[in-house]
């Protein structure tokens, strides 16, 4: 199990309004088909009207979960315009899991929220100098080459 | 250990979204 461990419930609990839905319970299926459920585990961030903003589908264990969750919220800040908000979690998924499978998006997106908030382009090309340089195999540093 | 207080209802995660500031996780899961 994923949610004992405490990296991840001090995550959930910072982050997030925790909801759960039983996918085999009949009286979930309008909110299902709502977000056009498709196959578990299904995640997603939700704005306070029920807009989408970020989803995510199948099992992490904790050390890949607890960064995945911080970068979603950091996604999600981000679509919201809130750049600075966005940046500080993106940030935080880089300073305390440099390792993780979500880390190179981080840096891609810690770029991103760097420039929109500042509208420097130094901030992005200084993001994504670091991403080039720490994942160098990334599909990030691919998609940074535009 | 406590354990993570999940609201049962899309409603009132809505609800207190509205109320706070913090976003809405959702969770669905088989329990199978």
């Amino acid at each position: 199990m994923t949610y004992p461990e405490v990296p991840v419930r001090e995550a959930i609990e910072r982050l997030t309004i925790p909801f759960q839905l039983d996918n085999t319970v009949e009286a979930n299926q309008p909110v299902l088909d709502r977000y056009r459920h498709v196959w578990t585990p299904d995640l997603r961030v939700l704005d306070a009207d029920g807009t989408e903003l970020y989803r995510w589908n199948g099992y992490l264990p904790p050390a890949e979960f607890a960064p995945q969750l911080i970068a979603a919220v950091a996604h999600a800040r981000l679509r919201r315009k809130e750049y600075d908000k966005a940046k500080a979690l993106y940030e935080e998924v880089l300073r305390r899991f440099p390792t993780a499978l979500v880390a190179a998006e981080a840096q891609y997106y810690a770029g991103v929220s760097a420039y929109r908030a500042s509208h420097s382009a130094n901030d992005l090309l200084h993001a994504w100098h670091d991403l080039e340089k720490s994942h160098p195999e990334s599909e990030w540093t691919v998609k940074q080459n535009f | 250990m406590s354990e993570i207080a999940w609201l049962p209802s899309l409603d009132e995660a809505l609800q207190k979204a509205h109320a706070g500031q913090r976003l809405i996780l959702m969770d669905v899961f088989n329990p199978t």
